[in-house]
């Protein structure tokens, strides 16, 4: 006799039950043959038979019902065609026939940078460098003198805020996969705080570099809105074995209380740049390598283009301003 | 005999004692009765309510129709004829309208027309020698005209356009009213007070500059407002950094800089160093000059200030990563002004870097221009030391409401005498 697979996922637990006779019954009663523990699910829902070799599926259900390829089923039985999707309420089976090919075997490879992030060595690295980059930034921002109480005093809720977020992180793992992938989880909570400084850094660098503050802040940006939703994604995909775009959907719900923080940042800065400011906005980096592309220049010659640059940038402003009050 | 003599002559010093003020009530009250006709209450209505928004006074010059008060007392009307209108009020009461003909913004003052005649024209005159008594008539706070008596204190030296500094208790409300020397000729017009009897009069001759004007031209209303505010305003924008230019500056050294520090009369400098703690690990000398003018545009607007400052950092202490993060923290500067939207254009601004008695630095020119008041601008200067390690130096110099042209002369004049002095 033909063997059919009937599956039914519950609470994203997937449960495999191989039907060798007929008919089969289904509901949350201890008679029946395969026992459902739902509230939504009728005592006796439905039954599986087989006649002429042909699979019916009769709902027994009155309070929720069943519903087949997304047709809710009346009382009389409907045919199934191998493999057949039905629901009952909102759990979701499936009718399966045994030869039916299954997916490649996840090969779980060393390779790449998951691999460096799930070392407990490296882990340990990244969240010390983590921990060693909140010291330097508070201690390059203090130009006293200070005990080193007043720095670790100072350091430690950004120390808690790290390990916070790893929590979060592993989190996403023990809900999914009932295990806690901590060693990760570490290195990407690290590289959530670390990757945005470098950034940071290297916007610096770059704006007095150019002399032009604008490159600072796109790094910044690409930073926050880029990189750490890719980093939790990445872990997701690693640890969960999903795939990057529901990996990114999940990766994006997580980081969205932040992400609307940058979003709201974003807006205000775009309207600052694009509407009225009485600050004016010039390139105010220093740094004390001096490495910059712009050469020295005369202050004759600075004057001049000082002069010519701003004059012309503002007859444009006057002229939009004017032809803008005539609209009005 | 000699008994007799004395408690005459006794008699004789108390009669004269006791007469002395009953004269001077006497000159008081003999000024007003004979200058009150020709004194009014201004009011700016609003046009909408029918109601006063703000109120001064003011008097009949030149012609029996003619009557100056303050820019500053109708520059709601000045700067929004829509939406204000302009009226007197006698001292019996009788109103009626004004029209504006001229004002000279810089100097406070503002000529307006009735069409009626409204009283004799007060008669100008110099300004007496320090000490002697001055009558200022007005209606401070709406509460009725009254006459103050006070004492010419002298020009002041410090201000560009020096107001006379008159030791009387002008207050709210009788701003354009006018100051009379003993003989009723007017000396001055009230413009202001910081309290305790210090007030300050715009002298008559300014107003003199304008009457003269007018009669010229057969007292012809001025056509365009705004151009004519910004004529003024640059005119004398230029007149005074040209003065600066060609005065002869004193030095002050900041850290191992020799830089310009007192560079006119109207240029009071003021050391701004933070007090420095047990823990510092750098040192910090900052200066600030400003020329403490302001000309009155609007209720929310003024300009003709210009600031500058020189902060100065070191260490031998500080790593320079260290340093610089402290030292960029002071690079940043802005205009105090209260210039919105409708007022100015956003800033554009230029950064290079230039060569500075033979250090780098890296400066940066903004400009943002008056959206009614053409050529007239506010500048932003800003300069910056780069390249040491363990020095930082900041100069910033800021104008409001300037020639640009000018500004730009003064500001590459001011960094060409910077001087390196070890």
């Amino acid at each position: 006799m033909e063997k059919v697979i009937l599956e039914t996922i519950q609470r994203g637990v997937h449960s495999y039950h191989k039907i060798e006779s007929f008919p089969v019954t289904m509901g949350r009663a201890f008679d029946n043959d395969i026992i459902l523990q739902d509230v939504t699910i009728s005592p006796h829902h439905l039954i599986i038979d087989k006649e002429d070799g042909n699979y019916l599926i009769k709902n027994l259900s009155t309070e929720n019902g069943t519903t087949l390829e997304g047709k809710k089923l009346g009382s009389e039985p409907a045919m199934l065609d191998i493999p057949a999707h039905f629901k009952l309420n909102n759990l979701k089976a499936r009718l399966l026939s045994t030869d039916m090919p299954v997916e490649d075997t996840y090969v779980q490879n060393c390779s790449g940078l998951f691999c460096f992030f799930s070392s407990p060595i490296w882990a340990a690295l990244l969240f010390l460098a983590t921990v060693a980059i909140f010291f330097i930034e508070r201690f390059l921002d203090t130009p006293v003198a200070k005990e080193p109480l007043f720095y670790i005093s100072n350091v430690l809720p950004s120390v808690w805020t790290l390990l916070g977020i790893t929590v979060v992180i592993s989190g996403i793992t023990r809900i999914s996969t009932h295990r806690w992938e901590i060693i990760p989880a570490i290195s990407i909570a690290s590289m959530v705080f670390l990757v945005p400084q470098l950034f940071e850094y290297l916007g610096h660098f770059a704006s007095y570099l150019f002399t032009a503050d604008s490159f600072g802040s796109w790094l910044q940006n690409i930073a926050s809105f880029m990189i750490i939703p890719l980093l939790l994604a990445l872990f997701i995909v690693k640890t969960i074995h999903t795939k990057w775009l529901p990996a990114l959907g999940v990766a994006a719900l997580v980081y969205s209380p932040f992400l609307a923080y940058q979003v709201i940042n974003l807006v205000d800065d775009l309207n600052l740049k694009s509407g009225f400011s009485e600050i004016p906005g010039y390139s105010q980096t220093l740094l004390p390598s001096d490495i910059r592309l712009n050469t020295t220049i005369s202050l004759d010659d600075y004057i001049k283009d000082a002069d010519k640059e701003t004059s012309s940038i503002i007859e444009d402003m006057l002229i939009e301003a004017k032809k803008k009050e005539a609209k009005s | 005999m000699k008994k007799l003599l004395q408690k005459s002559a006794l008699t004789l010093f108390l009669i004269i004692n006791m007469l002395a003020p009953a004269f001077a009530e006497l000159d008081t009250s003999k000024l007003y009765t004979e200058t009150e006709k020709s004194v009014y209450q201004i009011r700016v209505i609003n046009k909408q309510t029918g109601k006063k928004s703000s109120i001064g006074s003011g008097f009949v010059v030149s012609k029996d129709n003619i009557l100056a008060t303050n820019y500053h007392v109708v520059s709601e009307y000045i700067n929004d004829p829509e939406v204000y209108s302009l009226e007197y009020l006698s001292t019996s009461g009788k109103g009626g309208t004004l029209e504006l003909i001229d004002f000279d913004i810089v100097h406070d003052l503002a000529i307006v027309k009735s069409k009626q005649p409204m009283g004799v024209p007060l008669k100008i005159s110099y300004l007496p020698e320090k000490g002697a008594n001055l009558f200022s008539l007005g209606n401070p706070m709406d509460l009725g005209f009254t006459i103050i008596k006070g004492t010419n204190n002298g020009v002041l030296p410090r201000a560009i356009d020096g107001n006379i500094l008159f030791s009387g208790s002008l207050n709210p409300g009788m701003s354009g009213g006018p100051t009379l020397d003993q003989e009723g000729n007017l000396v001055g017009v009230n413009v202001a007070t910081s309290g305790n009897n210090i007030s300050f009069l715009v002298p008559a001759e300014y107003l003199k500059v304008v009457l003269d004007r007018l009669e010229g031209n057969s007292f012809k209303s001025v056509d365009d407002r705004f151009a004519h505010s910004s004529n003024q305003l640059l005119e004398n924008s230029k007149k005074i950094v040209d003065k600066i230019i060609r005065n002869k500056w004193s030095a002050t050294k900041i850290g191992t800089f020799i830089v310009p520090a007192k560079l006119d009369k109207s240029i009071r400098c003021w050391d701004a160093s933070r007090k420095p703690k047990k823990d510092d690990l750098f040192k910090s000398y900052f200066t600030r000059c400003s020329n403490e003018d302001n000309i009155y545009i609007s209720s929310h607007l003024t300009v003709g200030s210009i600031n500058f400052e020189y902060l100065w950092l070191e260490t031998d202490k500080l790593s320079p990563a260290r340093f610089y993060r402290r030292y960029e923290k002071s690079n940043s500067s802005v205009i105090g002004s209260r210039a919105g939207k409708r007022d100015v254009t956003n800033f554009s601004c230029h950064t290079d870097f230039t060569k500075i008695a033979e250090h780098n630095f890296k400066t940066t020119v903004c400009r943002r221009d008056y959206l009614k008041y053409k050529g007239l601008s506010d500048m932003l200067f800003t300069t910056a030391l780069v390249g040491e390690k363990d020095k930082g130096f900041i100069f910033n110099l800021d104008f409001t409401g300037t020639d640009a042209k000018s500004s730009l002369v003064l500001f590459k004049r001011m960094l060409e005498t910077f001087k390196w002095k070890k």
